[in-house]
């Protein structure tokens, strides 16, 4: 010991070298007192690997090799926590994510990398889009045939809207996208359609705050107040009535921005906070007047933006949201609530269809082939016939 | 078990190195060739018997070299243990390459290709195992003491998948009395640090650069990419492979054993004769002490000379891999090595200034590793018209983050910074400060390096409110 003393470096490479197993067996051990050593808080989800299989033939197979590989490190911690945040941080200062999912673009811009690579790519028509267009339509004949009205909103991926900060250029309205194409293909079956790149294309050019948080995914509440506008117009013209619309009513600018804003930012999982940037805070009126309808939506995350801002100012009364198909969320008379259940959509369906005086479908660009709509549609289809 | 991955990191090599620390003296070898032997097992766990025996077989060859009197029967136990290990690497490396290029010799002639998979650390173990049994007959070596001192010989887990390749006459003291002194595990550990960041930090950052150039398709890749991609490779695989002797260097300290050198600044050869002298200097000396020497080395005629070359540097690399762009790369150097004996080494390089002869051999070897990347000999010959085609646009776009680069700057540098020159500074303006900066600069790349070796075990979703 006295040895390792008159080396203080070498100790601590030492310590440094055991820390993660040492949080490996004060896990194991279950003790408490450890919790803090052993619990990590490391943003994003993952599936946890399965504890590994101690048999023979799961040794000479190599099996047992790879399973203890992708589950003994998961079990180290803290110590791993930190040192791979160090790590992602060192990155991020050189502009580089250490999350495949994520990229840094210019003036740290971070885009989902599935978005980019949908932005960039000449997809070839195949035949799940082809099905995707006619569910579509045929979910429109279905929602129409029983006095409602159908609009499909389009959101916008990143790129669509912020493509100048990409590092590696491309130009994807020059691609044919895979978007493009079905949208083609709807406008020529007469699909009512709010085209949220449009909207924000438009709004971005005529003001100057950001419209997707640098460090978010998805639009922000302002982008998304565009695209809500352009839903109500599109609704005052279905309907018939004039509807509230959003407002701005009061805006302020700071740098701390939203939870929601800075998801991606949250999977590079660096040891510090994420650089301020300037991040809009509007505050909206949408006035007490106008026809507030009834409203069933389905779609992705982009919703949870249009949920809050048409639930909270009371563009619509009673909105119930499906997200994905799966879990439901509610809008009434201002107040939002988010089921935890997965899964409880389909049966929640036929009360909720009834009641409903609009659907809206909402799809995202980089995610049109999803399969919700199809389970949308089939459900919609089976009640109408049960229905008779 | 990579030395980079986190079981070994921070399970597998605490564990040896703080239990063979403890255990009594006696019984380090017994235990270091069991941990050696789990450690191969966990990448190899069947041929892992193979090795065993064929080690059994060797250790009872080279006994009874040791033993007999007899010329005749020491030279037929001397052919027997070298045809039998030469015989299992053919079987394991080059058997299905021999197939393939009879079927494309000869046509179709039904042959299957042997589908063998290539054992880990193949080509080490098994030259390490014949300098055994040469050295025995050549009597530079006694037979090991014990099957336990064979088998450590043979196992020792630091230098058994990527070298350095060793000979038995070299480690017989150390494996008979095994100390283990807190300097070694001082100078041990950091010495593998260093190693560490050398792969994960330079090696592995320039790679990204490199395999992306090297996969661009033919007819996309322009005059910039494939000087960049040449580049990147040298330094990758020069990063690469000195920082896995490092690393085996250094573990192999914390055991208790010193092995030897395997790079001494390569890029810093003047000519290809001494380029071989600080690459891969095990490999090199083996070369020479179990191939050139024994075929007649430059005690023969001229031209019987450059032949022997000639079957060294094709032999060389071919061991690199079972391809023809090895061969041809091995093929390479044997001509600028020739060229070397043949005047180069007499009136061109004395005569060059010192700068000029380290740029023009660095600028023929990288050429050289274009040969060794590349996947074919199509691919080669297409770098090599890029990079001659100053006017070839690239048609391809890569992505090279800021990291990338500095990495690149930090490995040419290092490179080409001569280290003896470096410390002599150092020594000089911090001569008491330099070792202990030293150490706290590597135990911060340390940190860094293993949060990098931590990123390959984590990978978040984008899920958000499911």
């Amino acid at each position: 010991m006295k040895q390792l003393l008159k080396r203080p470096v070498l100790a601590l490479l030492i310590l440094l070298t055991l820390l993660p197993g040492a949080a490996m067996l004060a896990q194991k051990s279950g003790v408490k007192i450890f919790a803090g050593f052993t619990k990590t808080s490391l943003g994003g989800v993952v599936d946890p690997a399965p504890p590994p299989k101690w048999t023979l033939t799961s040794f000479l197979d190599g099996n047992l090799q790879k399973q203890l590989s992708l589950w003994v490190p998961e079990q180290m911690g803290r110590p791993r926590e930190t040192m791979l945040r160090l790590n992602n941080g060192l990155g991020y200062v050189m502009g580089r994510s250490f999350n495949p999912d994520v990229i840094i673009g210019r003036n740290r811009m971070l885009y989902p990398k599935d978005y980019v690579r949908e932005w960039c790519s000449k997809p070839r028509p195949n035949k799940r889009q082809a099905e995707v267009v006619n569910q579509i339509v045929k979910l429109r004949d279905d929602v129409t045939a029983s006095g409602k009205r159908f609009l499909l909103v389009l959101s916008p991926g990143k790129p669509s809207i912020y493509s100048e900060y990409l590092k590696t250029p491309c130009d994807g309205d020059s691609n044919n996208r895979r978007i493009s194409q079905i949208k083609t293909a709807l406008a020529a079956s007469n699909v009512e359609m709010v085209d949220g790149t449009v909207a924000l294309r438009n709004a971005k050019r005529s003001q100057n705050l950001p419209l997707f948080g640098r460090d978010g995914l998805h639009w922000n509440a302002l982008g998304a107040s565009f695209t809500v506008n352009a839903i109500v117009d599109n609704l005052e013209r279905q309907l018939g009535k004039p509807m509230p619309r959003l407002k701005v009513e009061n805006m302020t600018v700071d740098s701390r921005s939203p939870v929601a804003d800075q998801d991606l930012g949250a999977l590079l999982n660096l040891p510090f906070r994420l650089w301020p940037y300037p991040s809009p805070h509007p505050v909206f009126d949408a006035g007490k007047e106008g026809y507030r309808p009834r409203i069933l939506m389905v779609g992705t995350s982009f919703c949870w933006q249009l949920l809050d801002l048409m639930g909270v100012n009371r563009i619509s009364d009673d909105l119930r949201f499906y997200y994905y198909f799966s879990k439901i969320a509610q809008a009434k008379e201002g107040n939002v609530e988010i089921s935890d259940v997965s899964f409880a959509a389909g049966k929640d369906l036929p009360a909720a269809f009834e009641r409903a005086e609009v659907v809206v479908l909402e799809i995202n660009e980089a995610n049109v082939l999803a399969d919700y709509t199809s389970q949308l549609q089939a459900d919609i289809a089976r009640l109408l016939k049960k229905g008779g | 078990m990579p030395f980079n991955s986190a079981i070994f990191l921070f399970i597998f090599a605490p564990f040896v190195i703080g239990a063979n620390a403890l255990l009594p003296s006696r019984m380090r070898n017994v235990f270091l060739v069991l941990a050696s032997i789990a450690f191969y097992a966990w990448g190899e766990p069947h041929f892992v018997l193979v090795v065993i025996a064929s080690s059994l077989i060797d250790y009872g060859l080279a006994a009874w070299i040791g033993r007999s009197t007899s010329d005749r029967t020491r030279r037929i136990a001397l052919t027997v243990g070298v045809v039998l290990n030469i015989g299992l690497l053919l079987y394991c490396k080059y058997l299905g390459f021999f197939v393939e290029n009879l079927q494309a010799l000869f046509g179709a002639l039904g042959l299957p290709r042997p589908d063998i998979l290539l054992p880990l650390g193949i080509s080490f173990i098994v030259f390490e195992k014949i300098t055994y049994i040469v050295d025995v007959y050549r009597r530079v070596s006694a037979p090991a003491r014990s099957v336990t001192d064979y088998l450590l010989f043979v196992f020792l887990f630091p230098k058994l998948l990527a070298g350095p390749i060793l000979k038995f006459h070299e480690m017989r003291a150390q494996i008979e009395r095994h100390v283990v002194t807190w300097d070694d595990v001082e100078q041990g550990a950091f010495r593998f640090a260093m190693g560490l960041a050398k792969k994960v930090l330079i090696a592995d950052s320039v790679a990204e650069i490199a395999d992306q150039v090297f996969n661009i398709p033919a007819a996309k890749i322009g005059f910039g990419h494939s000087w960049l991609g040449a580049l990147c490779f040298a330094v990758q695989i020069y990063f690469d492979f000195s920082a896995y002797s490092d690393m085996a260097i250094g573990l192999a300290r914390t055991l208790g054993f010193r092995l030897r050198e395997n790079f001494n600044q390569p890029y810093l050869a003047i000519g290809f004769t001494d380029f071989w002298k600080r690459w891969h200097i095990s490999l090199s000396t083996w070369i020479r002490d179990y191939l050139y020497i024994p075929l007649g080395g430059s005690r023969v005629s001229t031209p019987r000379m450059y032949l022997n070359l000639w079957i060294c540097f094709l032999s060389s690399g071919l061991w690199h891999g079972a391809n023809w762009t090895f061969v041809l790369w091995g093929a390479f150097h044997g001509l600028f090595v020739s060229a070397d004996h043949m005047g180069l080494n007499r009136h061109v390089w004395p005569r060059l200034p010192r700068a000029v002869g380290i740029a023009v051999t660095a600028l023929l070897v990288m050429l050289g590793w274009v040969i060794f990347r590349a996947t074919s000999l199509g691919q080669a010959l297409t770098l090599f018209s890029a990079m001659l085609s100053p006017a070839r646009e690239t048609k391809s776009v890569i992505t090279v983050e800021l990291d990338s680069i500095l990495a690149l700057a930090v490995g040419v540098i290092l490179s080409v910074t001569p280290l003896d020159w470096a410390r002599s500074i150092a020594d000089r303006f911090a001569a008491r400060l330099w070792p202990s900066l030293s150490q706290i600069g590597l135990l911060a790349l340390t940190v860094w390096s293993f949060g990098r070796v931590f990123v390959s075990t984590f990978k978040p979703f984008i899920y958000f409110r499911f």
